[in-house]
Parts: C-alpha cells; sequence; structure tokens
C-alpha cells in the first residue's frame, strides 16, 4: 500500500524534511535534482570512473546520513556540495600519495587553447583529461577554477602555502590545456567539428 | 583565453552531467540500511546478554548471601534469660503464642521488653540477678525473619523429649519466609509438614542459641530461593494507535479516518517460564502475536495521492485486511507487592519479535460479484521480518491454591520499528493496549 505524492513542487525544506524521515520517493527526488552536479565533481577529482563512483556513493550516504543536522543556514546544494568535496579530498589523501610539483622551472611553455576550443570540447573527454592530471594539480584545479575555492583557502584546506596553490593552479591549467589540444587532436575527437 | 573565461566554461560544462542511474541510489540506500542494522542488532544482543547476565549474577549472589545470614553477624542472639540452671526447676511455659496469627506482635514485644528489663537491672546493680520462682511466666522467644536455605528444613526434630511446648508466631505470608527464633518449642500437628527445626533444645533454662525453622504457607507453596513456575496467557488489546515515522500528518489529513486505529485486533498468547527470588521474578517464553489491518478504502481526497494496490476505477469498493503474525520471545522483569493471597505485580520488559507470516487479503465487491484475492507475503522483502517492542503491565494476582494462581490487569505494547521497510512512505508503528490474563502454575 505505497501512497505515491507529488514529485515536483517540493520545496527544499520539505525534501530535506522528508528525507530525514526516510521517505523513499523524496531520497529519490533528491538525488534526482543534485545528483548530476555532485557526481561531476567525483569524476573531476577522482582519477578514474571507479573511484568516482565510490566517491559519490561515499558522499551520498554522509549526505542522507547528515541531513538531520541540515540547519538551511546555506543552500542545500551548497552544503552537500561542501560534504561531496570533503569525501573526495579525505579520499584522495587515504587513497593516494599526493605530490605538489615543484616550482622550479617556472617558466613554461603556454599552451594556446582558444574559448572556443574548449566550448566545443566533450564533457566526457574534458573529464578524463582533468583525472589524468596529477593528483595536486588535480585537487587545485578543481577547487580553484571550479568550486571557486580562494587561494587562500584551498592553502588552509591542503595544508599547502598559497603560493604553492597559485602555482599549481597555473601549472595544472597549462598542462590540462596542453593536453586537451594534443589529444583532441590526435583523437581528431572534435577538430572536425569546432576546430 | 583569459582565465574567467576559461573557469566560466569549464564550471558550464562541469554541471551538465546527466542524472545518475537509478541503481546508483538502490546501491547508496542498500548500503546505509546494511551499516546500520548491524548496530541495532548488536545493541540489541549486547542489551539482552547484559541483561541475562546481570540477573543471574543477582539471583546468584542472592542464593550465597542467604545461608551467611544464618551463621553470620547479622543475626541477632538472643539474651539468655536463666543464667542458673540449676536452681530452676522444670518449668511449664505458659507462653501461649498461637499460631492462628492473632495479635502476635504484642506478646513478643513483651517478651522483648522483659529481656530488655532483665539486662538493664543486671547491669544496674553491677551483678548478674538470679532467677528465682518469681521469674515471669514466659519464656523469651525472638522471632527473626531471615531467609535460610533448604537444607536447613531437612533438620527436623529428633528428639522430643527435649521439646517443650511453645508455639512459634508467624505470620502467614504469601512470599518464601524464614523464621529464625531463640527459644523452647512445639511443633503442633498440623504444623509438623511446614515447620522443622535445626537445632534441638537441650536446656530450656539457658536459651542462647538461635534455632531456625522454616515456614511453608500452605496456601502458595512457596519457598525460600529460586523456584520455577510456568505461565499460559493471553492478550486482548482493542485499542491500537498507528504512529506513522514517514508522514503521519500528511496521511492523517488526507485519511482521517483510515490510517488512525487501523489494526483491528491484537492478540497475543503464548507460555512463559519464570524463575522467582524474593519478590523478583523474571520470565521468558514464547508466544504468538498477530495485527490485522482490515479498512475499507474510500476514493481519495487528492489526486495526487492515490493507492498502488487498490484499482481505480473501483475504488470505494474496496476492502483490504492484512494480518501480521509474529514469534514472540518475551523477556520479563516483574516485582510483586505485597505478599498476601491477593496481591499486585508490577511487570516490565521487552519482546523480540520475528515476522512468520503475512498475508494480504483483498476484497473486491463490483456490482453482485465479489472477487476475493488472497496474498501471502512473508518473503516480500518491504516488511521488517525482526521487531522488538517494549512491554509494561499491571496485574492483580490471586492465588487460591497452593500451586495455582490466577492474575489479570491491564496492558500496554509500544513497538519500536515500523512493520515496513524504509523505502516505503507509510510507516504504521503499532502502540496497543489492553488486557492480559493468564493462569501460572508454581512448581
Amino acid at each position: 500500500m505505497v501512497i505515491k505524492y507529488r514529485k515536483s513542487g517540493i520545496t527544499e525544506q520539505e525534501l530535506v524534511h522528508r528525507c530525514v524521515q526516510e521517505d523513499a520517493l523524496a531520497q529519490k527526488v533528491l538525488f534526482e535534482r543534485y545528483g548530476p552536479a555532485l557526481q561531476g565533481i567525483c569524476f573531476r577529482y577522482a582519477k578514474n570512473q571507479t573511484d568516482a563512483e565510490e566517491i559519490f556513493q561515499l558522499g551520498f550516504i554522509k549526505i542522507f546520513d547528515k541531513l538531520v543536522n541540515f540547519r538551511f543556514e546555506s543552500g542545500l546544494k551548497t552544503w552537500m556540495t561542501r560534504i561531496m568535496i570533503n569525501t573526495a579530498l579525505n579520499y584522495l589523501k587515504t587513497n593516494e600519495k599526493i605530490k605538489w610539483e615543484s616550482d622550479i622551472e617556472s617558466e613554461f611553455d603556454n599552451a594556446d587553447l582558444s574559448a572556443e576550443q574548449l566550448h566545443g570540447m566533450d564533457l566526457k573527454f574534458l573529464m578524463e583529461c582533468i583525472q589524468k592530471l596529477s593528483v595536486g594539480y588535480r585537487l587545485v584545479f578543481n577547487m580553484y577554477a571550479i568550486e571557486g575555492y580562494s587561494h587562500k583557502e584551498i592553502a588552509e584546506e591542503l595544508n599547502i602555502t598559497e603560493g604553492t596553490s597559485r602555482s599549481q593552479y597555473a601549472r595544472a591549467k597549462n598542462v590540462l590545456e596542453k593536453k586537451l589540444l594534443a589529444i583532441g587532436f590526435e583523437k581528431n575527437n572534435y577538430a572536425g567539428r569546432r576546430i | 583565453m583569459q582565465d574567467e573565461e576559461f573557469k566560466n566554461i569549464i564550471r558550464k560544462k562541469a554541471e551538465s552531467f546527466e542524472i545518475p542511474h537509478p541503481n546508483v541510489l538502490n546501491s547508496i540506500l542498500a548500503q546505509r540500511e546494511n551499516a546500520a542494522k548491524p548496530k541495532r542488532k548488536w545493541f540489541m544482543f549486547i542489551g539482552f546478554a547484559a541483561l541475562i547476565s546481570v540477573l543471574c549474577i543477582a539471583l546468584y549472589m542472592g542464593s550465597k548471601k542467604a545461608p551467611q545470614m544464618i551463621a553470620g553477624n547479622n543475626i541477632k542472639k538472643p539474651v539468655p534469660v536463666f543464667t542458673e540452671p540449676n536452681k530452676v526447676k522444670k518449668v511449664e511455659p505458659s507462653l501461649k503464642i498461637k499460631s492462628s496469627n492473632k495479635k502476635p506482635e504484642p506478646e513478643i514485644q513483651s517478651i522483648k521488653n522483659h529481656t530488655q528489663n532483665f539486662i538493664a537491672n543486671s547491669q544496674k546493680k553491677g551483678t548478674v540477678q538470679r532467677v528465682k520462682e518469681n521469674h515471669p511466666q514466659v519464656y523469651p522467644i525472638t522471632v527473626l525473619n531471615s531467609n535460610i536455605q533448604k537444607d536447613t528444613v531437612k533438620n527436623t526434630v529428633a528428639n522430643k523429649e527435649n521439646k517443650y511446648p511453645i508455639d512459634i508466631v508467624v505470620k502467614k505470608t504469601t512470599s518464601p519466609q524464614t523464621v529464625e527464633f531463640a527459644g523452647t518449642e512445639q511443633i503442633k500437628p498440623e504444623q509438623k509438614d511446614s515447620l522443622s527445626l535445626k537445632y534441638s533444645q537441650t536446656n530450656m533454662q539457658t536459651v542462647s542459641k538461635t534455632d531456625s525453622l522454616n515456614y511453608t504457607d500452605n496456601l502458595t507453596g512457596s519457598k525460600p530461593g529460586l523456584h520455577f513456575s510456568l505461565t499460559l496467557y493471553g492478550n486482548y488489546l482493542p485499542y491500537h494507535n498507528i504512529t506513522n515515522a514517514a508522514n503521519s500528518q500528511e496521511i492523517k489529513n488526507l485519511y482521517p479516518n483510515e490510517f488512525d486505529e487501523r489494526a483491528k485486533l491484537v492478540f497475543l498468547t503464548g507460555f512463559l517460564g519464570q524463575l522467582h527470588y524474593k519478590n523478583f521474578t523474571i520470565s521468558s517464553g514464547i508466544a504468538y502475536s498477530e495485527i490485522n489491518f482490515d479498512k475499507i478504502y474510500s476514493a481519495p481526497v487528492l489526486d495526487s495521492v492515490k493507492s498502488s494496490v487498490v484499482n481505480q476505477e473501483s475504488i470505494g469498493q474496496n476492502a483490504i485486511d492484512q494480518r501480521f503474525g509474529f514469534i514472540e520471545i518475551p523477556i520479563l522483569l516483574a516485582y510483586k507487592l505485597g505478599n498476601k493471597k491477593i496481591n499486585f505485580s508490577v511487570q516490565g520488559g521487552i519482546a523480540l519479535q520475528w515476522m512468520k507470516q503475512t498475508n494480504t487479503y483483498l476484497f473486491t465487491k463490483n456490482q453482485n460479484e465479489i472477487t476475493y484475492v488472497s496474498q501471502n507475503e512473508v518473503t516480500n522483502k518491504r516488511f521488517n521480518k525482526f521487531q522488538y517492542l517494549f512491554t509494561g503491565s499491571v496485574h492483580i494476582n490471586y492465588a487460591p491454591f497452593r500451586h495455582l494462581s490466577l492474575f489479570a490487569g491491564p496492558l500496554i505494547r509500544l513497538n519500536q520499528k515500523p512493520l515496513y521497510m524504509n523505502t516505503y512512505t507509510i510507516k504504521p508503528i503499532p502502540v496497543s493496549g489492553g488486557i492480559e490474563s493468564g493462569i501460572k502454575f508454581n512448581f
């Protein structure tokens, strides 16, 4: 005797309330509403799809478990994103040895990736390139370029200096652009369409 | 490309992920369920083991402590009254302490008073006062309530020549009681079966020993120490309230008369084995309980609320009868208030339940035709197979015979888990109240 109710139009507060009460339908709505963005975080931070799926599951379990403590002091999406990022960071710290690439080579060749080229890239291909960055680059790149952390926040979070964060980002971006260009041309994945 | 532009494009792309596959959510929910289950089970089993351990230790310590009270320092030795036995001739004691329980206290008190006065006078004069012919025509009988071991009962009176006629005053109680006394004694013929002495009195003039006897109340047959009884009992619980853990208020608003008091009958019957010690009783056994939900469905109030079971076209003419059967193991602790033939007891505990069977009967009435569908859903994963509940009751007990007693009283049962798994919207948690009664055989 399952009673169904409207999926759409449910407010954020009501959704949280019902999820706390283990309402299966509400959990599904939450998952469908915020799952894509949170899954994207996992794919960007992990080095491969398997790790990404594991982080995603761990993160969502934490979200469901901790929803009861959510006080609506921030947006639900922000709160969930924060949990997912923390889960990813903890996972990487545990399972990957983070190496911070040295800054000896202060000068490097600038990759010349245009906005149009970047726009035209396939999402899956972009994610693969981000995943192939070294773990240090990957972390700083994700946190600064996508999550919007400042270098100071990143430094505190990862226990590095602000300078290291800046240089890591600059190098990560450069390496990523090179990868996108090189692999893109090799595979001819997007050259025919946009480039 | 500027850094800001680069970041904006990357962010925009990062948000365009597709909805994860539904199986991922199922996997997450299953992991949560699995993570939660062992904790609950461990909690239950640890709690159960701790309860049993504490009770066993308490009972063991209690049974060890009893003989120490006899032989140890806890026993007040009565003060000798006669200090010079040679001067005293054989005295026919005139103490008449009736065994019919009529006002024994003043008589005992008079003995105590006499003993105290005697000691006080002796100390005052600095010498031991010799008892002369004018000594009171009573003998000090001090009755001390104390439990003794069963084996002391076996020592029956060996030499009747050394006995002197004195009645022992014992209050009749329904609880095991051992009486220690000092003095001479005579066992009345009707008491021979129930009274015995550990020590025999050899010299009535030096009444200094603490003798022990065991008095068994003929009404209840209760003996000191641990003993066992078996109870057959049944419950009828006409009051039910289904609390909905998920969205009770919403459901109540939508179905104002449907989701409250849906359970039509809860009954329970079973056997309990019991261990008694003093006024405490621990019980456990096996029982079968059943909850029946019987509801005629009316049309839904809102379009958004639809039943997935009842066909919409024929809604309003359907009835669903769901029956949940449980094998139940109660673990109960009771305390008896009062030791008379009629007394009260308070009982509480936990009951572990395993869902044995679930049957759903769907009746659809369409014009003159009635369709009846029955489905056994015991294998359905949507039910919580393992349940536990708290139970509490107050009994009035009546013991008309030595080996038999009857009891009855109000009972409340509070289930702690919903009948449905977490994945379902409706989570009825039964709360029941009613009457419990039974018959108890004492061994």
